[in-house]
C-alpha cells in the first residue's frame, strides 16, 4: 500500500503541489514568527552584550524607591556626581574606570523633522576617554572633543544621507542647533540600535546639557590584573556603600534580556496569531483540495476496493498520502517561513523600525514545528475526504461512469453546522457586550466560520435557486447555469467556500486597518478639546514665545499649554497633561 | 451437470460449485422509479466451467456479475462463493473474499497506472500482505506472454497487453473464479482473440472457473455454456456455444 502511495504521488506531481502549496503557505508563516521571535531574541542577547563592553563591573545609582519603571530605553536614570569615578580609579582592584552621562539628543532631518517617523528613542552619550571601554566603535571620524562637534550612529547617518563634516539639526535642551558630525560609530555589529538614533557629545557638553544638571548616570569599570571579578565587585562596593546598584557585566545583560523579555514575546504572539489564521485558511484549502483529488481518482479507488483493498487500507493510504504532503509541506514551509522573516524584517524597515539580528536564527525546533504542524494539520484536513472517499462501492471500478460516493443525508453535518453557528455566534455575542475577552471572540468567529462552511452544502440549493431566478431568465444557458449550481450542492459549496475564504481574509485585514486608524483617531480626539494645536517639531517642547505669539492672533479665545503623552518640556518626564 | 472434482470446497454445499446463487433479487430506485435489475436468478458455476452470459442492455446481466463477484450486495436471495454465504460477510471479510477468492478482468482501466505490470499484477497478493509463489508466478506470466513487459506501466502497454496484465492479476492469486466484465470490448479483432484463448486456456490447462459477461457471439462461443439474459431473468442456455447458434439465440430473443 505504501509503494502504491508513494508511486501515486510521484506520478501525480499536480495533486501534490496543489495541496503542498497550501500547506506551504501555512506552515510558512508559522516558522516564519518564530524565525522571527528567535532572530529578534538572538539579536537583542548580542546587542546587549555588546552594550557592556569590555567593562566588568557596571555602576548604577541606586533609583529612588517611587521611580519610574518600564521602558528601558526612555525611563529616567538616577544619577550620581562625577567624583564616583575618581573614587573608582583610586581603587587598587580597578584597572580602569570611566564615567557615563545618558539622556536625550533629538536630530533633526533636513526637512526640519525629528528622524524616526515612530518615535523610537533618541539617545544622547557622553564620549568615552578609554575607548577601549567604549561600547561603541568609531566607523569613520573621530569622536567630538568640543562643543559644537558630535558623532552619530551609522545607522542614522545612512538614513539620513549625513556624512561626516556636515552640519545637522539637534536639539538638546533648548532650540535647534546646528553641530558639525565628526564621527560615525556601530554598537559591536549593529550600525543602529532598533530604530533609535544616537548622538554622541563631548563630555563637557553632555554633563552640561543631556539634563543630568552635570551628574554621571553609569560608571564602567575594568578590573586590574589578577583581580577576579568578584572581588572587583566587592570593593566597589565596599567603597561606594549605600545608593550605588554595582552590577556585573552578565547582570546588565540579564537585566536587559529580562526587560525586553514582553516586548519580543507580543510581537511573537502577534505573529502567531497571524500565523494561526493562516493555518485555518490553510487547513480550509487542504481539505478543498483533497476533496478534488479525490474526486479525480475515485475509479482508482474503486478498482483497488475491487481488487481486495480493504476500506482500512485505502483510508490508510490517503491519510499517509497526506501525512508525507504535510512533511514535504512543513519543510519547504519552513524554507518559506525564512523568506517570511526576511520580509518582515524589510516591512518594519521601511517603516523605520531596524531591529537587530542581520542574520537570520533558524533553530531545529523551528523546522520541527512546521514539519510536526505540516503534518498534523494536513492529516486531519484530509480525513474527512479519506472517508467519503473510501465510501466508495467497488461496482464504480465497473461502471464507465464514475459513481459519486454515496452522500448522507447531512444530518449530522447540518447540526454540527447549526451547534457551531449558535456556539460561536454566543461567543462573539458575549464579547461584544459582556467584554468575554480576546480568546473567546477568536474561538467564537473560528466556531462561526466553521458552522457557515458546515451549512453552505444545505443552504446553496434554495440560495441559487433565489440568486439564479434572474439568470434563468437570460435564456437557456442562464437556466442551465442555475440548475448546474444546485445540482451538485456540496461541490458549489466547496467551489464557494474557497471565495468565501478569500473574501473572509480581504475584509479581515481590512476592518483590522479601519480599527486601528479608528482607535487612533478616536484617542487623539478624546484627548483634545481644543479647535488647534500647536506642537513642537520634536520632543523638545514648545518655547514660552511661542505662546505668546499664538495668544496674540486674533481668532483665538484660549490658548493653554500642555504636556500630553510622553512630552519633553526641558527635562526628562512623562506627563498625561498640563 | 459436468462435476469436475479437483476444486476443493469447504462449504455446505457441493464440493462440485465455485459459485451458485438462489432466488437472487436486485431492486434499484423506489416505488414507482423501481427497477429490477436482477429478478429471481438461481444458478450454479461448476468448479472448472467457463461460462458466457450475454444479453441485451438492462437484461441485467452486469448486475448478476456484480452480486455473483460480491462487489454488489443484492437486495434479496443467497450469493454463494466456494460455499460461503456472502450475506453473512461484514465488508472486511467481503474484501477479503474477493482479494483471496475471486478474480476480475473489467473491460477498461483495470490497472492503477502508477504501478508497473508486475506491480499491478502481485497487488492483491500486497494487499493481503501475501508473497507470490515464484513458481506459478512464472507459470501465469510465461503463459500470458508477459515476460518482457513487467517493468512496463500501463500506459507504456498496448491494449492487449494491458488485458493480458489484468488477466494475470485474476489469476496469480489461484482464486475461485475469474470474473470478466466485456474483457475483450475494448481490443481489436486480433487482440481480442488472443486474450479469448488465454482465457480458454487458463480453463483448460489451469482449471480455472471463468464467469464472462460479453456482447460478442465469438467471445461467448468460446465458453462451455453462455446463459442469455433478458429483463433480469435467466432466459435461456446454450452448451457447447457455436457462433452461429449464440447468433441464433440472440434473434430469437430479440423478436
Amino acid at each position: 500500500m505504501w509503494t502504491l502511495t508513494l508511486k501515486g504521488l510521484v506520478a501525480a506531481k499536480a495533486r501534490f503541489v496543489m495541496t503542498a502549496l497550501a500547506v506551504i503557505i501555512g506552515t510558512g508563516f508559522v516558522a516564519g514568527a518564530l524565525t522571527f521571535g528567535d532572530t529578534l531574541e538572538q539579536g537583542f542577547d548580542r546587542l546587549f552584550t555588546s552594550i557592556v563592553g569590555t567593562a566588568d563591573a557596571v555602576v548604577r545609582a541606586e533609583a529612588p524607591e517611587d521611580g519610574p519603571a518600564g521602558d528601558p530605553f526612555t525611563a529616567e536614570l538616577p544619577t550620581f556626581p562625577p567624583g564616583v569615578v575618581d573614587r573608582l580609579v583610586a581603587l587598587d582592584e580597578v584597572g580602569v574606570a570611566e564615567g557615563e552621562v545618558e539622556g536625550v539628543a533629538i536630530l533633526i532631518d533636513d526637512d526640519g523633522e525629528p528622524t524616526g517617523q515612530f518615535g523610537p528613542p533618541t539617545l544622547g552619550y557622553s564620549a568615552f576617554v578609554n575607548e577601549d571601554l567604549d561600547s561603541a566603535q568609531l566607523r569613520a571620524g573621530r569622536w567630538p572633543q568640543a562643543a559644537g562637534e558630535i558623532a552619530i550612529d551609522a545607522g542614522t547617518a545612512a538614513t539620513q544621507g549625513w556624512e561626516i563634516g556636515d552640519e545637522v539639526g539637534l536639539v538638546l535642551d533648548g532650540p535647534v542647533e546646528r553641530p558639525e558630525v565628526v564621527g560615525t560609530f556601530g554598537l559591536g555589529e549593529l550600525d543602529n540600535l532598533a530604530g533609535a538614533s544616537v548622538v554622541v557629545l563631548d563630555r563637557a557638553t553632555a554633563l552640561d546639557r543631556l539634563g543630568t544638571e552635570g551628574e554621571l548616570t553609569a560608571a564602567y569599570a575594568v578590573a586590574a590584573d589578577g583581580v577576579s571579578e568578584a572581588e572587583l565587585l566587592e570593593a566597589i562596593e565596599a567603597e561606594l556603600g549605600e545608593g550605588f546598584r554595582v552590577q556585573s557585566a552578565a547582570e546588565v545583560v540579564a537585566e536587559q534580556q529580562e526587560a525586553f523579555g514582553p516586548f519580543i514575546e507580543i510581537f511573537s504572539i502577534a505573529l502567531l496569531v497571524f500565523a494561526v489564521i493562516a493555518l485555518l485558511v490553510g487547513s480550509f484549502l487542504i481539505f478543498n483540495t483533497f476533496t478534488i483529488v479525490l474526486a479525480g481518482r475515485l475509479r482508482e479507488l474503486a478498482l483497488l476496493r475491487a481488487v481486495g483493498a480493504s476500506r482500512g487500507q485505502l483510508f490508510g493510504s490517503v491519510l499517509g498520502e497526506a501525512a508525507l504532503v504535510g512533511a514535504v509541506g512543513g519543510a519547504l514551509g519552513a524554507a518559506f517561513g525564512i523568506l517570511v522573516a526576511r520580509g518582515l524584517q524589510a516591512i518594519l524597515g521601511t517603516i523605520g523600525i531596524e531591529l537587530p539580528g542581520d542574520q537570520l536564527v533558524v533553530l531545529p525546533r523551528t523546522i520541527g514545528v512546521a514539519v510536526v504542524v505540516g503534518v498534523v494539520i494536513t492529516v486531519l484536513a484530509a480525513i474527512v475526504p479519506a472517508r467519503r472517499a473510501v465510501a466508495i462501492p467497488p461496482v464504480a471500478a465497473l461502471t464507465e461512469v464514475a459513481v459519486a460516493a454515496p452522500a448522507g443525508r447531512g444530518l449530522v453535518r447540518n447540526l454540527l453546522g447549526v451547534l457551531l453557528l449558535a456556539g460561536g455566534g454566543a461567543g462573539m455575542a458575549a464579547t461584544l457586550l459582556a467584554d468575554a475577552g480576546a480568546v473567546t471572540l477568536g474561538a467564537g468567529a473560528v466556531a462561526l466560520f466553521l458552522g457557515v462552511a458546515a451549512l453552505s452544502a444545505g443552504i446553496v440549493r434554495p440560495l441559487a435557486r433565489l440568486l439564479g431566478g434572474p439568470s434563468a431568465m437570460l435564456g437557456v444557458s442562464g437556466e442551465l447555469a442555475r440548475a448546474n449550481a444546485t445540482r451538485n450542492p456540496r461541490r458549489t459549496a466547496a467551489t464557494a467556500s474557497a471565495l468565501m475564504i478569500g473574501l473572509a481574509l480581504v475584509s479581515f485585514v481590512s476592518i483590522l486597518a479601519a480599527s486601528l486608524q479608528g482607535t487612533l483617531r478616536t484617542t487623539i480626539e478624546d484627548s483634545f478639546l481644543a479647535d488647534a494645536i500647536v506642537q513642537a517639531g520634536t520632543q523638545g517642547g514648545v518655547p514660552d514665545t511661542a505662546l505668546d505669539a499664538v495668544s496674540a492672533v486674533e481668532d483665538v479665545e484660549v490658548v493653554a499649554a500642555a504636556a500630553a503623552g510622553q512630552v519633553e518640556l526641558g527635562e526628562r518626564t512623562f506627563a498625561s497633561s498640563g | 451437470m459436468p462435476a469436475p472434482s479437483h476444486v476443493p470446497s469447504d462449504g455446505a454445499v457441493g464440493p462440485s460449485l465455485a459459485a451458485e446463487t438462489i432466488e437472487l433479487t436486485k431492486v434499484y430506485g423506489e416505488a414507482e422509479a423501481e427497477v429490477r435489475a436482477v429478478d429471481g436468478i438461481t444458478l450454479a458455476v461448476p468448479s472448472g466451467s467457463y461460462t458466457a452470459v450475454m444479453g441485451p442492455s438492462g437484461s441485467g446481466k452486469s448486475t448478476l456479475l456484480h452480486c455473483l463477484a460480491g462487489l454488489d450486495r443484492p437486495t434479496s436471495g443467497t450469493v454463494r462463493i466456494g460455499g460461503t454465504d456472502l450475506a453473512t460477510l461484514k465488508d472486511k471479510a467481503l474484501t477479503e473474499l474477493r482479494r483471496e477468492q475471486v478474480g476480475f478482468v473489467f473491460q477498461a482501466f483495470n490497472l492503477v497506472p502508477t504501478l508497473t505490470a508486475r506491480e499491478n499484477i502481485v497487488l492483491p497478493l500486497r494487499l493481503g500482505r501475501r508473497e507470490a509463489d515464484p513458481a506459478w508466478f512464472d507459470a501465469v506470466i510465461s503463459s500470458l506472454a508477459l515476460g518482457d513487459r513487467l517493468g512496463h506501466r500501463p500506459a507504456e502497454l498496448s491494449g492487449g497487453q494491458q488485458q493480458r496484465v489484468a488477466v494475470a492479476r485474476a489469476l496469480v492469486t489461484r482464486p475461485q473464479l475469474v470474473f470478466g466484465d466485456e474483457p475483450t470490448g475494448n481490443l481489436d479483432r486480433s487482440s481480442g482473440q488472443e486474450l479469448l484463448t488465454l482465457l480458454r486456456r487458463s480453463v483448460d490447462e489451469l482449471e480455472q472457473t471463468i464467469v464472462m459477461v460479453t456482447h460478442d457471439p465469438t467471445a461467448a462461443a468460446t465458453a462451455d455454456r453462455v446463459w442469455f439474459l433478458a429483463d433480469g431473468r435467466v432466459v435461456d442456455e446454450l452448451t457447447a456455444p457455436t457462433v452461429d447458434g449464440v447468433l441464433d439465440r440472440i434473434r430469437a430473443l430479440e423478436v
